[in-house]
């Protein structure tokens, strides 16, 4: 478990204390996909930094299981640091080195012997697919060829944590897909706790379990993604859900001004997605609906519904109830 | 061969007439050459590190040493080699027996290039991107281990050609010593093709520094091509 404590952070500049991270309290599971999500400049690079004390905190404490992160100096901060995996928006990885020379960096790093090393490279070129890349440089390789270099060399020393720092921003849509699926096998498979920072709402959707919203350094809003994402509360966060979904919150406002009935947004999820709840209410209750927007999608493994509705005739009110009881959430939008 | 290859060149140059003594004198420059840049890039090289590691906003930031060391480096770089010669020449014959000769040469020699080549090392080390060095961080390297396998590897194509522009700047600076005494090919220019006008010894000369110089740069450019990976 990653715990912050009452933590800060400001940076001097020019004699003056600049607030970069409000104080905040976090927790992130073990084995839990955790996402931040900001814009740029709103803190969310200190604060995945934080975490490997690539940056110290002003005030508070970084809890790594019993370790105060914020205590260690020197050979135990390094020791605690290679059990920390990190990937990076550019890689970060040595131009001078190969494929494997970069996978076996860490390994060189803590001392392990020139054998154990080999094996080990071999056996993660496998598992992100680049066993045929072995003896290439970085610049003859794809963004997300680079990018999968870059994990496995964050896995080489077996972390518990993985902390990917804008992993998939310098990648396009497809690569994005596929290093995120990697990122969801790996936490799958390896039971690895990932923090992830992003500005798009879509990384979150796909991988996370959980998310917090950064917006100018304050912590506006965290929970599970579904809730989140479903019913975004800051403002800030429901620009970030609009951003994922650009065709539903273009003409929203005026197109329910033009249409007869109440406005109402049903939200399913999990198995409420598959019966056929709406179908019997209106058929129980004699309304009458018309489909204004809606989308069937997965929010990580989780398959979900959200239909905007407008509803006529005497029943709609026992209808609400009839949904409600079905788990469906209903949201009034507009009458 | 020799015997129709000496009337020739004779003939085009007339007042040279000890050719043995022009290739002791070029074989006395690739000394001084060699063993001042060996020993400029041994001292150039840890202080160009130390320069880069204690500068603004590096891994071991220290404001006051980096503005000494920078100090010294910048006062040694404006001091003309020929006069820093000079002034050097009680220090030399402390640390080498004498003033004169390839020995007498290479202190100022180093001492004149190293803080040039320490400037050219810091310069190639900034240019390693700060995202890989964060990167080594985040996986628990030691600053020894940063420098060691991040630093110089990531930058040796950089320090190569360092290398090969401090080669050719000694070059002019042994030519300067041979002014004042340290031999070589300087030497032989100025005291025949200069002070006794013998201006065949001086286009014979300036023609050996220029195939050097070119030599130096080709076989440089070839190395940093070699290093190059982006």
């Amino acid at each position: 478990m990653i715990r912050f404590v009452d933590v800060h952070k400001s940076y001097r500049v020019d004699g003056k204390d600049i607030p970069a991270l409000e104080p905040f309290n976090l927790e992130v599971a073990d084995g839990e996909v955790f996402g931040i999500i900001g814009h740029s400049g709103a803190g969310k690079s200190t604060l995945i930094r934080l975490i490997n004390m690539l940056e110290r905190p002003s005030g508070g404490h970084i809890l790594i299981g019993d370790t105060d992160m914020t205590t260690l100096t020197g050979p135990s901060l390094r020791a605690a640091r290679q059990r920390i995996g990190m990937i990076f928006q550019h890689f970060n990885l040595l131009s001078s080195q190969t494929v494997a020379e970069n996978i076996a960096f860490p390994l060189r790093l803590s001392g392990k012997d020139p054998a154990a090393i080999r094996g080990r490279v071999d056996e993660l070129l496998q598992r992100v697919g680049l066993g045929a890349h072995a003896n290439k440089y970085p610049s003859q390789l794809s963004g997300g060829q680079k990018q999968r270099v870059g994990i496995a060399r964050a896995l080489a020393n077996h972390p518990s944590i993985l902390l990917c720092d804008e992993a998939t921003s310098a990648l396009d849509p497809q690569t994005t897909a596929s290093v995120l699926d990697l990122l969801a096998e790996i936490n799958r498979e390896l039971k690895l706790t990932i923090v992830l920072i992003t500005h798009e709402m879509d990384v979150v959707r796909r991988v996370c379990d959980r998310v917090a919203v950064l917006d100018a350094g304050r912590m506006v809003e965290h929970g599970a993604v579904v809730d989140v994402f479903l019913h975004p509360q800051h403002p800030t966060t429901r620009r970030f859900v609009n951003e994922a979904l650009p065709e539903e919150a273009a003409g929203e406002q005026m197109l329910y001004q033009r249409v007869p009935g109440r406005i109402m947004r049903l939200s399913f999820r999990g198995e409420a997605t598959w019966s056929p709840t709406l179908g019997r209410v209106t058929r129980e209750t004699g309304i009458d609906f018309n489909i204004l927007a809606g989308r069937i999608d997965r929010i990580k493994d989780l398959p979900y519904g959200q239909l905007t509705l407008a509803m006529r005739g005497d029943g709609v009110d026992a209808a609400l109830s009839a949904l409600r009881e079905a788990d469906i959430d209903v949201e009034e939008l507009a009458r | 061969m020799i015997t129709t290859q000496v009337p020739l060149l004779q003939t085009v140059f007339p007042n040279i007439d000890d050719w043995g003594e022009l290739g002791h004198a070029c074989v006395d420059t690739l000394l001084m050459l060699g063993g001042s840049l060996l020993l400029t890039v041994v001292i150039g090289l840890p202080l160009g590190v130390l320069l880069f590691l204690t500068g603004r906003g590096q891994l071991h930031a220290m404001p006051k040493l980096y503005a000494m060391l920078s100090l010294v480096v910048n006062i040694l770089r404006s001091i003309p080699f020929i006069i820093l010669m000079i002034v050097l020449m009680p220090l030399t014959y402390v640390l080498v027996g004498t003033k004169l000769g390839i020995r007498g040469a290479i202190p100022p020699l180093v001492i004149g290039a190293a803080p040039f080549f320490a400037r050219l090392v810091e310069t190639a080390l900034r240019e390693v991107e700060r995202g890989v060095i964060e990167a080594s961080q985040a996986m628990g390297a030691s600053t020894w281990q940063i420098v060691r396998h991040v630093l110089l590897p990531e930058a040796r194509a950089s320090l190569w050609a360092g290398v090969t522009v401090t080669a050719i700047a000694l070059v002019g600076y042994t030519a300067m010593g041979g002014a004042i005494g340290a031999g070589g090919l300087g030497d032989l220019a100025y005291r025949y093709g200069y002070l006794s006008y013998k201006s065949d010894y001086m286009v014979v000369t300036v023609f050996l520094l220029i195939v050097l110089v070119q030599l130096l740069q080709m076989l440089g450019d070839r190395i940093v091509a070699h290093f190059s990976r982006r």
